[in-house]
């Protein structure tokens, strides 16, 4: 679905040029789930990223080869069977993030002034893809079906990042990207949370890319990575 | 810091122009002669004031008694004309006036030749300037005094132009005023029409000096022969016997006034400050407003740091204090910045101000002479209160955020607990308010009254946002999921806003009250003026020439109006004459009037009257009730009824309108001619009016013309109004915008949120448009009835006080959505700028920022 081709980003700092990505490669299939592992400062979050074209590599290739049951929603450029979305101008990257990545992060994940159901429901609704069915299933994998009607700041942290889940996946996305989902939380939600995340992904055939300082976390996913001096190296 | 030199500079600028009109009122009679008690002039049209009178007068040992002469003169240079209105020439008899025991005492002789006002000033005699400056005037090279502005003003018109024939640019700064303070020579450019060379001009500082120039009574005469006495001024006090003597010794047409008018005129004009007063007041909250938020902007961004301080242990009160002696010094340079900008900006507005006053109250309009520390000391005590206020809250704010970590929405107790007090405070101003308007008398207890009604729409506005916001939201279709959470973001937003859109709703409250006061009165003026002009053509003359007489034969219909001013109720009010034809009946515009069907058989037979709206507010009369009034001309006092109120707007006079036969030319004046006839009529009276002597396009003036011009100075009038509407909205916008800088920071993960969506910058930016457009759209809806309400009170109450008349209210839907579309204008205008600089953020940042 992805492959990272010799991909390279760094970054000025104080004047010296530092090395961030150097010569990355990484495939990343359909149902994958993956974390990459790191110390801090290490670029885990620039691949993220980079993954989720918010951001533009120095040099190399992010190849998307899209699903045939997604593919018609997205831009023209996503129909070819191999775009490299680090060409992607700043409307194709909204498209492409729009109908084929969930995004969550460490905080702030959800809107406060909406409830959860409203919250989970957004991008689908953004996208048109509002499957009650789906949404339904989703709530009860992720055991937030009893607080849909409440404001995210009457959640639990654990509680708010489910909900965090369920909103990345409710537009359906063929790639899931979570950076330091449980970074957060104490270790009985991280671990729940984390779970939560892979299984979920797991059952609906979603490629999952995780950052995390856990290894715990880690563990649980099938592939994972260890990025060191700008190197991606598999554990 | 800007929006306090905003606030400074607009309140310096009424200052200077509130001070420079009250000096001018104070001063309009005595044309630099202190301690004018009373004037005589004449109050015939055809009789005058004349040197005899005056000789006889004082033969008879009214010393006291000081002849004025004056004429309305251009001034030209090499036979061209170079003033753009005519100049008020006024000679005093100082020879006369020399010999008062007051002007008599020694005067240092360095005092006496050539002290410019700068050098006494300097010598500490300020106080004694004008008697100097009237010694000056008959010393054997005599000088003519006239305000250095004028002067500039005079030079200008040379320089202009003498540059239409060579070319050059033309010097004009103070310098030039100073230098041609005792005299350079200026004067001998200046000529009359006939080429009589003008005396040395002299400028002199004073309230007092408008439009005119000020000489000696014979050097007046060797200009212009033909000039008339226009008053004699009685300087000094007159015992009860000695004004009981000289009212007897005066012929009929001359009369005895004490200098009340004056101050008569001075309580008018002071509804007026009392206006522009309320409109800078205004401004000035506003601009607070502004500051609130910026001290909010600045705390906003210092917060991590003074959370280090905290950390290190410095004090929360030394933190405040800091800050606050920071505040301090900004006050005290906004200050000095807005006096300079604030006095510049009145002296470009002083013409139209001038125009205005004019006018309004038909009197001349001075220069004002304002102390430059004075008024920075009165500017910043103001100011510095004002920001401190307005810090205190930010600074309670910052105070709770260095005590707790996180910032903790309020409890649902907490909430109901504010919503009752909002309520509350709503129920409180709007009682107050209601009392006041319905028992006070006083204006400014009506002000008063006027602000507790705003406050108690920002009150009402609080309390209903979320509930007007909730009921706006269910409008907003599914399909448009952005647009739903956008609409309940501003709900969010209107808790964290509550200042700005207060100042917001203030602001469009006053927009539409003060346009809709306008409308109505513009309105109701061209309605009047429309049926009241039925004529063809008016004269506006003092009864000179006589037009009945010019008419004669050309068959040319002439009604003439003459006036009389009589004393009712110990204050002075005008009676005038009116015509009782059908035409003329059809003419009048009653505010009410007597059931009685033969209204105007009545009025012809001299039995009752009409009374202005002024008369029967100001003495508490209605329709049927009988007043006594001296007959115009043989001043026998009778019963008339008042038979119906009229509109009379404008007029500063009470007023009583009687038949035409009841006048007598001889002992009224003359002011109005009023003329009926075809073009071919008026072009014989036309070729009439010229063989007298006199121009006709100058004597007449047709109604549509008059109508223009009469509209025309009406528009003038309210330009100072309408600016500082625009200002004061602009201001409001500025307020929300420095409250959108602030919440950027705490909206920047939500829309972070919405961007990793996929939606796109733009779309992201007009949805944080239309949040804030719809939190001002919300304050404009609640905004309109108090706009309403407070056009009627000031028609209603503060006009019937302030002026003693009223006009109907006229609601205009197309003039509120004009208001509604410029605001939001306005707003979008002024918030565009911080979004679009958000917006053009990559989102990359806002990630990194908020992880």
């Amino acid at each position: 679905m992805l492959a990272l081709k010799n991909l390279k980003k760094s970054y000025t700092d104080a004047g010296e040029k530092r090395s961030i990505l150097s010569n990355v490669n990484l495939t990343i299939s359909p149902g994958d789930s993956i974390s990459i592992q790191g110390a801090s400062g290490s670029g885990k979050s620039t691949l993220l990223h980079l993954l989720a074209a918010l951001d533009k590599p120095d040099s190399g290739e992010i190849l998307f080869t899209g699903a045939k049951n997604s593919l018609r929603d997205t831009h023209k450029n996503c129909h070819q069977q191999h775009a490299d979305i680090t060409q992607f101008s700043e409307k194709q990257a909204d498209q492409y993030r729009q109908f084929q990545v969930g995004l969550i992060f460490q905080k702030f994940n959800l809107i406060d002034c909406i409830t959860v159901i409203e919250n989970v429901m957004l991008p689908a609704k953004i996208t048109g893809k509002v499957q009650d069915d789906y949404i339904q299933e989703l709530l009860n994998a992720l055991d937030i079906h009893r607080h849909i009607n409440k404001l995210p700041n009457q959640l639990s942290g654990g509680e708010q990042q489910r909900v965090a889940i369920a909103r990345g996946l409710s537009h359906q996305p063929p790639l899931l990207l979570a950076d330091e989902p449980t970074g957060n939380l104490d270790s009985k939600n991280s671990d729940l949370v984390s779970h939560l995340l892979v299984d979920t992904c797991k059952h609906l055939n979603t490629a999952l890319v995780m950052v995390t300082h856990s290894e715990k976390v880690a563990l649980l996913t099938q592939q994972q990575w260890y990025l060191d001096d700008g190197r991606l190296t598999q554990i | 810091m800007a929006s306090l030199i905003i606030a400074a500079a607009g309140l310096s600028a009424v200052l200077v122009i509130n001070s420079s009109a009250k000096q001018s009122y104070s001063s309009e009679q005595q044309f630099l002669i202190p301690n004018v008690t009373h004037t005589i002039t004449s109050n015939s049209s055809t009789l005058k004031l004349t040197k005899e009178n005056y000789s006889d007068l004082r033969v008879k040992g009214f010393y006291q008694l000081i002849a004025v002469a004056q004429t309305k003169q251009h001034i030209y240079k090499n036979g061209q004309r170079i003033t753009q209105r005519r100049i008020d020439f006024t000679g005093i008899d100082t020879f006369s006036l020399l010999t008062l025991p007051r002007f008599s005492r020694p005067v240092p002789l360095a005092e006496q030749v050539g002290s410019t006002t700068q050098h006494k000033a300097e010598m500490g005699v300020a106080s004694d300037e004008p008697n100097q400056v009237i010694k000056q005037l008959s010393f054997s090279n005599p000088t003519a005094v006239l305000h250095p502005q004028l002067l500039k003003q005079l030079k200008y018109a040379i320089d202009n132009n003498e540059d239409d024939k060579t070319g050059s640019q033309a010097p004009d700064n103070d310098q030039d005023i100073k230098d041609s303070d005792v005299n350079v020579g200026l004067a001998d450019q200046f000529t009359t029409q006939s080429g009589k060379t003008l005396t040395k001009l002299s400028a002199f500082e004073s309230p007092a000096l408008g439009n005119d120039i000020i000489m000696d009574i014979a050097e007046l005469y060797r200009l212009y022969p033909k000039a008339d006495l226009s008053m004699l001024l009685v300087v000094g006090e007159l015992t009860k016997t000695q004004e009981k003597v000289l009212r007897h010794l005066l012929p009929d047409y001359l009369q005895l006034s004490d200098t009340i008018a004056g101050e008569r005129d001075s309580e008018l004009t002071s509804s007026f400050h009392l206006n522009l007063m309320a409109m800078a007041l205004l401004m000035f909250v506003v601009c607070l407003f502004i500051v609130v938020n910026a001290v909010n902007l600045l705390l906003n961004s210092r917060l991590i740091w003074l959370k280090v301080c905290r950390q290190l242990g410095i004090s929360r009160q030394q933190l405040f204090i800091v800050q606050l002696v920071e505040i301090l010094f900004l006050t005290l340079l906004a200050s000095l910045i807005g006096v300079l900008l604030g006095v510049e900006l009145a002296k470009l507005a002083s013409p139209t101000v001038q125009a205005t006053l004019e006018n309004l109250y038909s009197v001349e309009v001075g220069f004002g002479k304002v102390s430059f520390i004075g008024l920075l000391i009165q500017v910043f005590g103001i100011c510095l209160i004002g920001s401190v206020c307005a810090t205190f809250i930010p600074l309670n704010k910052l105070n709770h955020q260095l005590a707790q970590s996180k910032d903790m929405p309020l409890s649902v107790t907490q909430q109901q607990f504010w919503n009752r007090a909002t309520w509350f405070s709503f129920g409180v101003f709007s009682g107050l308010a209601y009392i006041l308007l319905n028992h006070a008398q006083a204006l400014w207890l009506l002000l008063i009254a006027t602000a507790l009604v705003i406050l108690s729409g920002c009150c009402l506005l609080l309390a209903n946002y979320p509930s007007m916001l909730g009921f706006i939201q269910r409008f907003i279709p599914d399909r448009f999921p952005l647009l739903q959470v956008s609409s309940k973001q501003s709900l969010a937003l209107s808790g964290k806003t509550k200042i700005a859109c207060c100042a917001f709703f203030i602001a469009a409250t006053s927009n539409i009250g003060m346009n809709l006061m306008v409308d109505s009165f513009r309105g109701a003026t061209v309605g009047w003026l429309e049926q009241r002009l039925a004529a063809d053509y008016y004269v506006y003359n003092q009864g000179e020439p006589n037009i009945i007489e010019l008419a004669k034969g050309s068959g040319v219909a002439v009604y003439q109006r003459l006036e009389n001013y009589t004393s009712f109720q110990g204050k002075e009010i005008q009676q005038f004459s009116y015509p009782t034809d059908e035409f003329n009946q059809q003419a009048m515009v009653f505010y009410d009037k007597s059931e009685s069907e033969n209204l105007w058989h009545q009025f012809k037979q001299g039995n009752g009257v009409l009374v202005n709206q002024q008369f029967a507010f100001g003495f508490e009369y209605n329709v049927n009730d009988v007043i006594e009034l001296p007959h115009p001309s043989s001043a026998k006092v009778s019963s008339y009824e008042i038979l119906g109120i009229i509109y009379d707007f404008g007029n500063p006079y009470a007023q009583v309108l009687m038949p035409l036969d009841m006048f007598e030319l001889s002992k009224s004046k003359c002011c109005i001619y009023a003329l009926q006839g075809t073009e071919s009529q008026i072009d014989l009276l036309r070729e009439n009016i010229l063989l007298a002597g006199f121009d006709p396009k100058t004597q007449l003036l047709k109604t549509k013309e008059l109508l223009a011009l009469s509209m025309q100075a009406f528009d003038n009038t309210f330009i100072i109004t309408d600016g500082l509407n625009v200002v004061t909205l602009l201001v409001a916008a500025l307020s929300l915008a420095c409250a959108i800088i602030v919440l950027m920071n705490d909206i920047r993960p939500q829309n972070m949120l919405i961007r990793s969506m996929g939606v796109s910058a733009l779309k992201t930016q007009l949805l944080a448009l239309f949040q804030y457009l719809l939190l001002c759209f919300v304050a404009l809806i609640f905004a309109t009835p108090f706009g309403i309400l407070l056009s009627w009170i000031l028609i209603v109450d503060i006009n019937y006080q302030a002026f003693s008349w009223t006009y109907p209210l006229i609601i205009s839907p197309m003039k509120i959505l004009q208001i509604y579309a410029t605001s939001l204008l306005v707003v979008a205008t002024v918030i565009a700028i911080p979004l679009f600089r958000a917006g053009r953020r990559p989102l990359i940042e806002d990630i990194r920022w908020v992880n």
